[in-house]
C-alpha cells in the first residue's frame, strides 16, 4: 500500500471491510461483499468502534452532508436499475462511486473512464488480434471490458464521466441494462454473456464542464439519477478537508501538523465565494472556477506540503494565498479581481472584527496576483 | 433514540395512572398517532371531564365543531384589537387560527365528548390575554407565528431535538417525530406511548429556559389552565386533561403543587375588541409548510393515515398497512399526475420506487415506510437528470398530492359572519362556484349581459377588501389605463381562508359587502390629502357600482382645494376625465364626475406655465398632461376654455430657458391648432442645431417632445427632414451615441407606415431608391422568444439586487 499514490478504496480501508465483512449479519443480496446495513456503515460510519477479536476498529464517516443520498444510492443497486451520480465538479461523485463498489463488489477497480474518445469496443469487449489471426473468433482472443468483467464476475462496474462519451456510444449500454445480456455475434453459440448477480453500473457525470453529450432518453430510464451537491455545512466541508488532508500527509509521509483553524478558514473561503455571501450578509461576486471541497483539500495539501520540503516549521498563510490564487484563477482575469474583491470586504471585516488567523489570512493580500 | 426515550423514570417524573382523578395526555396537533392512543386512554379511563388546550373564548363553537354535518377542516378565527394598548402602544389588530383536520387529537376528543355526553370544555386563556402576556416579538406575538395557535415550536425548534436529529441521522423533526411518533405509535400500547410522549416533552422543556417561557407567556396559560382543571376536579371525578405535550409537565406540578397559584385575572372585552369565530378551512393553510405552521405538514398524507389506522383498529396485526397502503396510494397518484404533466413514469419507475421506499424503511430500521421514503422515492426513481427546479416536478406534485386540495364546510345551523353569509348569498345569486377548492375562470360580457356587470362588481368589491378572491385576467383596466378597448373581462376566482378571514376582518363595518364597501371607501379617503389617490378611490367605487355619498364628495372637493401639487391634480384629472368618457358606455347618469373635472382643468391652468422649467425626469409626465389639455378642450364641456389654453401655452414658449422636450410638446401642440407655428418650430430648432454642444444634444430632446405631439411635421414636406439630418452630421460620433437614446425614442411614435414614408424621404435626400435601404427581415420566433425571455429575467435580476 506504502507505494501507491492513491490507494483503491479497498486497500485504502481493507480493515474496515473486513471487520464489517466478518460481523455483517444482516441480509445480503447475492453476491454482495457486504450487506447494505454494513455498506451504510462502511461510507457513514458508525457510532461506536466495532469490538474484533478484542481490537476496538473505529469505522469513520467517508462520504459528508447527504445520508439519504448514500442510502438512496445502495438501495438502487439492490435493484435492477444502475446508479447515476451527477453533479458540480469536485463534489465526491467518484469517490462515492468508489467506495460503494469497494462495499459492494470488495473493488472499485472495474471501471471505464469516459473520453470523447471512448469506442464501443472499450465498453463491451475488443480482440487480441494476434490471437484472433491465428485462432478465430474464441474466447482466448476476446479482450474483456469492464463491462464484461462485471458481468461475468457479478460485480460493479464504474463508469465515469459518461456524458463525456459520444451519444451513440453511450446507447450501446442500453441492452446490457434492460436484458443483463452483452452479445458477441462473432462467439457464435457461445456468444450471450449473461451478467451474473451482483452485476450493476455505477455512472458520473458532471454537470458544469463544457463537452457533455446529453444521455439519451431510453438509457437515462435504465438509471436512477442521484445529485450531489457541494456541502452546505461549513462545519462538515471543514471535517472533509481535515480528513483528506490527513489522509494524504500520511499516504506520503508527510508529518506536519494539520492546523484545524487553518482548515475551517478554508472552508468557510470556499463556502463563501460559492454561494456569494458572507456569513455575515456581506455579498460578494463568486467566481466562475470551481470552488468545490476538493480543490480546498488541494490547496491546503499544497501548502503543508511546501512547509514540509522546504523545512519550514509550520504552514505558512502567505502560500495558502499563493495556492488559493492559482486554484481559483485559472479560466479567466476576472476570477482575481473577484477574489481581490473578497479580500478587500469579507476578509477585511473579519480581520477587524474576529482577529486572529483573519488579521493573518488579510495581511497576505499582496500575494493577490 | 431508545435510550433517551425509555427513561425509567418518566413514570415517577408524571405518572399516567388511568386510576388517578386527572390524566394529563400529551398530543401533538394533528398527530395521527396522538389521536389513536387518546381515544385508546378515553376507552380505558371513561373521563367523565374532557379539557381541551385551546382559547376558552371559542367554547360556544365545539357543537359547530364536532356537528356531524360539519366538513374538516375547519378552524377558529381569533381576533383582538389592541384599542386599550393592553399589548403595546402601537395599538395593532391580532388575528389567529386554530385549526382543525380529522388527524386532530383535540377534535376527536371533543367529538367523543359530544357524543357520549361528557362534560368538555377549552381551558386556555382568551387569545387577548395571550397577547396581552407575552412579550414583544415572542410566542404568538412572533411575526412569522402571528396567525398560529401552537406549541409546536417548543417541539421542534429546540437544541434539543437539534442533537437528536444529528445523532438519529434524521433530517428534520418532522422526519424523526414520524419515524419515532407516528410509526412506531401503531405498534405500541397507549402507556407505552404517552410516557415516551412525556419523556420527549420533558426533556424539550427542560431544554427551554425560565426567561423563554415567561416571555412566550407559557407561565400564565400554565396557571390558568391549571386554575380550570382544579376546578373541574371539584365537580368531576375523570378529568382527562388534552394538551399539548410541552405543558403536560408544568400543568402535572401546578396541580400536584399544595400551593395553590395566584387567580389570574381576566380583562374584560367586549365582542369587538375580542372574538373568535368558526369557518370553513383547507389542507394547504393547515399545512405547516405555508406557513400557517399549527402541527404537521403534508396533512392529506396523514388524514389518509388516519382513515387507514382507522379502518384498521380492530385488526392490530395489520396495522402497519396505515402507512403502507398510504404510502403507496400517494406514489401512484404522483405517477398519474406526472403522466397528466407530460412527464413520463413508467411501470418500471413505479416498481423501483416502490422497491426503494420498501428497500429504506429496512436500511433505515423503520418499522414501515413513511412520508420520507416516499420523497427518497419519488426523487430517485422519477427524475431523470439532475434535480433542479426545471427537473423536480414529480416532487412538487407530490407534495401538492400530500398537502391536499380539501375545503371544509360549516353545518347548516353554525353561527355566520353576516358579512360571509352575505358574500356567499351574493355568489350563490351570481351562479359561482365558491365551493370549489380549483380556481374557477369566467367571461364576463360586461356591456350586454346585467348579471355579467354585476359580477364584475362583485369581483371588485372583493378584491377591494383585499379578499383575494378574484384575479382579472383580461379586460380593461381602467385604474391602469390599458386594454381600455375591450369589452369583456375574463376573471379567475376561488374562495380560500384568506377570502374568509379578510371578510371576518370588515365585519366590523357592517354585514353587507356594499355596505362595508361603501364605509371602508369612506374612511379612506377621510385619511386622504392626494387628489390623485382620492380620485382614483373615485373610479373604484365606479367600478364596484357603488355610488358615492355627499360626504364623499365634500371631501374630494376638499382635497381638490388643498393639493397644489400639479402632478397629483393631473392624475385626478385623467381618472375625471376616463369616467367621464365610460359613463355612456356603463350607462351610468351623470353625477359629479364633470363638476370636478371643470375644477382639476382650472386648477391645472394657473400651474402650467410655471412648469415650462420642470426637471426633465418629469417632463413626459407634464406633456401627458397637455396633451389631455388640449384634447378636452375640444370637447363640448370644456371647449370655452380652448383660447384660453392656447394663450397659456403661448406664454409657456416664451420662456428663456424651457426644458426641450416639454418646449417641442407645447409646440407640436399649439402647430397642431395653428400651422404657421411652423416657422417657430424651425427656428427654434436651428436654434439647437446651431448652439453649443449641449444645445446640440438637447436639439434631440427637444423633437422627441415635438414628435410626442406633432409628428405629421416630419411627413408634409421634406424640411424637417434636412434639419433633422443636419442635427445628426454636426454631432460627433460620441455626441451621436449619446443621443441616440433620445432619437430612437422620437422616432418610436411614427406608426409602422409613416417610418416607411420617412426613410423615403431620407434615401432620396441622399439619391438613394428606398428600396436600397429598406432592410427588412423576420425574426425568427423562437430567437424572439428567447430574447423576451431574457429580458423579463434579467430586469427580475434588477429587481431582486
Amino acid at each position: 500500500m506504502e507505494n501507491f499514490i492513491r490507494p483503491p478504496m479497498e486497500i485504502r480501508y481493507a480493515k474496515e471491510l473486513q471487520v464489517l465483512k466478518e460481523t455483517d449479519t444482516a441480509r445480503k443480496p447475492e453476491n454482495w461483499y457486504l450487506s447494505p446495513k454494513a455498506v451504510r456503515s462502511f461510507i457513514l460510519g458508525t457510532k461506536k468502534p466495532i469490538d474484533f477479536h478484542g481490537e476496538k476498529v473505529e469505522i469513520k464517516k467517508k462520504f459528508f452532508g447527504n445520508d439519504a443520498l448514500v442510502e438512496r444510492c445502495i438501495i438502487t443497486l439492490t435493484g435492477s436499475r444502475g446508479l447515476m451520480l451527477v453533479g458540480e465538479p469536485g463534489t465526491a461523485k467518484t469517490m462515492l462511486s468508489e467506495l460503494l463498489s469497494a462495499a459492494i463488489s470488495g473493488t472499485s477497480t472495474n471501471t471505464v473512464q469516459g473520453t470523447a474518445g471512448t469506442t464501443e469496443d472499450m465498453i463491451k469487449y475488443s480482440w487480441n488480434y494476434a490471437l484472433l489471426l491465428a485462432k478465430g473468433p474464441v474466447k482466448e482472443a476476446l479482450v474483456p471490458s469492464p463491462l464484461y468483467v462485471g458481468m461475468t464476475r457479478g460485480i460493479i462496474t464504474r463508469f465515469e464521466e459518461i456524458t463525456r462519451t459520444p451519444a451513440e456510444i453511450q446507447d450501446s449500454l442500453i441492452s446490457v441494462m434492460s436484458d443483463k445480456v452483452l452479445n458477441i455475434p462473432e462467439l457464435e453459440n457461445d456468444g450471450l454473456i449473461f451478467a451474473k448477480s451482483g452485476f450493476n453500473i455505477i455512472g458520473t457525470a458532471n454537470i458544469r464542464d463544457k463537452g457533455v453529450n446529453e444521455m439519451s432518453s431510453a438509457l437515462k430510464r435504465r438509471f436512477n439519477f442521484e445529485t450531489v451537491n457541494p456541502v452546505k455545512d461549513v462545519r462538515l466541508e471543514k471535517q472533509i478537508i481535515l480528513n483528506e488532508v490527513e489522509q494524504n500527509a500520511l499516504s506520503d509521509k508527510i508529518e506536519m501538523p494539520i492546523d484545524t483553524n487553518v482548515a475551517e478558514l478554508l472552508a468557510v473561503t470556499y463556502h463563501e465565494l460559492r454561494e456569494g455571501i458572507s456569513d455575515t450578509g456581506i455579498k460578494i461576486d463568486k467566481p466562475s472556477a470551481v470552488m468545490s471541497t476538493a480543490e480546498a483539500v488541494s490547496v491546503f495539501y499544497q501548502t503543508i506540503s511546501n512547509a514540509w520540503y522546504y523545512d519550514e516549521t509550520a504552514l505558512n498563510l502567505a502560500d495558502l494565498t499563493q495556492n488559493l490564487v492559482n486554484a481559483v484563477c485559472k479560466d479567466t482575469k476576472d476570477d482575481l479581481e473577484k477574489l481581490k474583491g473578497y479580500f478587500n470586504t469579507v476578509v477585511k471585516y473579519k480581520a477587524d472584527k474576529v482577529g486572529g488567523i483573519w488579521k493573518d489570512f488579510y495581511a497576505t493580500r499582496k500575494y493577490l496576483k | 433514540m431508545e435510550r433517551f426515550l425509555c427513561n425509567e423514570k418518566i413514570s415517577e417524573i408524571i405518572p399516567f395512572d388511568y386510576s388517578s382523578p386527572v390524566l394529563f395526555f400529551p398530543i401533538r396537533h394533528h398527530s395521527p398517532a396522538c389521536s389513536y392512543h387518546l381515544l385508546q386512554a378515553i376507552q380505558n379511563y371513561q373521563p367523565d371531564c374532557i379539557l381541551v388546550e385551546g382559547p376558552q373564548n371559542a367554547e360556544k363553537f365545539i357543537p359547530v365543531l364536532t356537528d356531524e354535518n360539519t366538513v374538516l377542516p375547519v378552524a377558529f378565527y381569533y381576533f383582538y384589537r389592541d384599542s386599550g394598548k393592553y399589548v403595546s402602544e402601537d395599538a395593532e389588530d391580532y388575528k389567529c387560527y386554530y385549526p382543525f383536520l380529522a388527524t386532530s387529537p383535540e377534535y376527536n376528543a371533543l367529538c367523543f365528548a359530544v357524543r357520549n355526553d361528557i362534560d368538555c370544555r377549552f381551558i386556555d386563556l382568551p387569545y387577548g390575554e395571550i397577547l396581552i402576556h407575552t412579550a414583544e416579538n415572542k410566542g404568538l406575538r412572533k411575526i412569522s407565528e402571528q396567525q398560529n395557535y401552537n406549541d409546536d415550536r417548543y417541539l421542534s425548534e429546540n437544541q434539543f431535538f437539534k442533537s437528536l436529529c444529528e445523532k438519529t441521522g434524521m433530517r428534520s423533526f418532522e422526519e424523526f417525530w414520524e419515524n419515532f411518533f407516528e410509526i412506531d405509535a401503531l405498534f405500541e400500547d397507549t402507556k407505552t406511548f404517552v410516557e415516551k410522549m412525556y419523556t420527549y416533552c420533558y426533556l424539550t422543556r427542560q431544554n427551554t429556559s425560565d426567561d423563554e417561557r415567561e416571555n412566550d407567556g407559557c407561565h400564565i396559560r400554565e396557571k390558568f389552565m391549571a386554575e380550570n382543571i382544579s376546578k373541574a376536579m371539584e365537580t368531576h371525578k375523570r378529568v382527562l386533561v388534552v394538551t399539548g405535550g410541552f405543558h403536560s409537565y408544568g400543568l402535572y406540578q401546578l396541580i400536584s403543587s399544595a400551593k395553590k397559584p395566584k387567580k389570574v385575572k381576566l380583562h374584560k372585552f367586549d365582542e369587538k375588541t375580542q372574538n373568535v369565530y368558526a369557518i370553513a378551512y383547507s389542507f394547504e393553510s393547515a399545512d405547516a409548510l405555508n406557513g400557517y405552521a399549527s402541527g404537521m405538514q403534508n396533512p392529506y398524507f396523514y388524514d389518509r393515515v388516519w382513515e387507514n389506522i382507522k379502518a384498521n383498529t380492530a385488526n392490530q396485526e395489520k396495522m402497519d398497512n396505515a402507512y403502507k397502503d398510504t404510502v403507496l396510494e400517494l406514489l401512484l397518484q404522483c405517477a398519474k399526475k406526472s403522466t397528466k404533466e407530460n412527464l413520463l413514469i413508467t411501470m418500471a419507475d413505479i416498481s423501483s420506487a416502490v422497491t426503494m421506499y420498501e428497500g429504506l424503511a429496512l436500511l433505515r430500521n423503520k418499522k414501515s415506510a413513511g412520508l420520507y421514503e416516499l420523497y427518497d422515492s419519488v426523487q430517485s426513481c422519477f427524475i431523470k437528470g439532475e434535480v433542479n427546479a426545471s427537473s423536480d416536478m414529480p416532487l412538487k406534485i407530490l407534495r401538492m398530492i400530500a398537502t391536499g386540495d380539501k375545503f371544509g364546510k360549516l353545518c347548516e345551523n353554525a353561527e355566520r359572519v353576516p358579512l360571509i353569509t352575505d358574500f356567499e348569498n351574493t355568489a350563490r345569486k351570481l351562479r359561482l362556484k365558491i365551493e370549489s377548492v380549483t380556481e374557477q375562470e369566467i367571461e364576463l360580457d360586461i356591456f350586454s349581459k346585467k348579471t355579467h356587470m354585476e359580477t364584475s362588481r362583485f369581483f371588485y368589491r372583493m378584491n377591494f377588501l383585499e379578499t383575494g378572491f378574484a384575479v382579472r385576467k383580461k379586460g380593461a383596466d381602467i385604474l391602469n389605463n390599458s386594454d381600455r378597448s375591450r369589452i369583456r373581462e375574463v376573471w379567475s376566482y376561488v374562495r380560500t381562508v384568506h377570502t374568509d378571514s379578510a371578510l371576518i376582518d370588515y365585519s366590523v363595518y357592517g354585514s353587507g359587502i356594499e355596505e362595508v364597501c361603501r364605509i371602508v371607501l369612506n374612511k379612506k379617503i377621510g385619511k386622504e390629502t392626494d387628489c390623485g389617490i382620492a380620485s382614483k378611490l373615485y373610479v373604484e367605487s365606479f367600478l364596484m357600482g357603488i355610488a358615492v355619498t355627499d360626504k364623499f364628495s365634500q371631501k374630494l372637493e376638499d382635497i381638490l382645494i388643498n393639493d397644489g401639487n400639479f402632478f397629483s391634480v393631473g392624475k385626478a384629472l385623467y381618472y375625471f376625465n376616463l369616467l367621464r368618457s365610460l359613463q355612456k358606455m356603463y350607462r351610468v347618469e351623470k353625477t359629479v364626475t364633470e363638476i370636478f373635472l371643470v375644477r382639476c382643468f382650472q386648477k391645472i391652468m394657473m400651474m402650467l406655465p410655471s412648469m415650462i422649467n420642470v426637471k426633465p425626469e418629469y417632463s413626459d409626465e407634464c406633456i401627458k398632461i397637455c396633451r389631455m389639455l388640449y384634447n378636452l378642450v375640444s370637447t363640448d364641456l370644456l371647449h370655452e376654455e380652448y383660447e384660453n389654453l392656447f394663450t397659456t401655452f403661448h406664454t409657456m414658449i416664451q420662456n428663456d430657458n424651457p426644458e426641450p422636450a416639454l418646449y417641442g410638446a407645447v409646440l407640436g401642440l399649439l402647430y397642431g391648432s395653428d400651422v404657421t407655428y411652423r416657422q417657430t418650430i424651425n427656428h427654434a430648432f436651428n436654434g439647437y442645431l446651431t448652439g453649443t454642444d449641449d444645445k446640440k444634444k438637447q436639439g434631440a430632446v427637444f423633437i422627441r417632445g415635438l414628435f410626442s405631439t406633432a409628428r405629421d411635421i416630419v411627413l408634409v414636406g421634406d424640411e424637417f427632414i434636412r434639419i433633422t439630418d443636419s442635427l445628426i452630421k454636426s454631432l460627433a460620433m460620441e455626441e451621436f451615441m449619446e443621443v441616440l437614446p433620445e432619437l430612437r425614442l422620437a422616432f418610436s411614435y411614427f406608426a409602422p407606415a409613416e417610418t416607411d414614408s420617412i426613410a423615403e424621404k431620407v434615401a432620396l435626400l441622399y439619391h438613394q431608391k428606398p428600396s436600397d435601404i429598406q432592410k427588412s427581415f423576420t425574426v425568427d420566433n423562437e430567437l424572439y422568444l428567447s430574447g423576451m425571455q431574457l429580458e423579463k429575467e434579467i430586469c427580475q435580476f434588477l429587481e431582486d439586487l
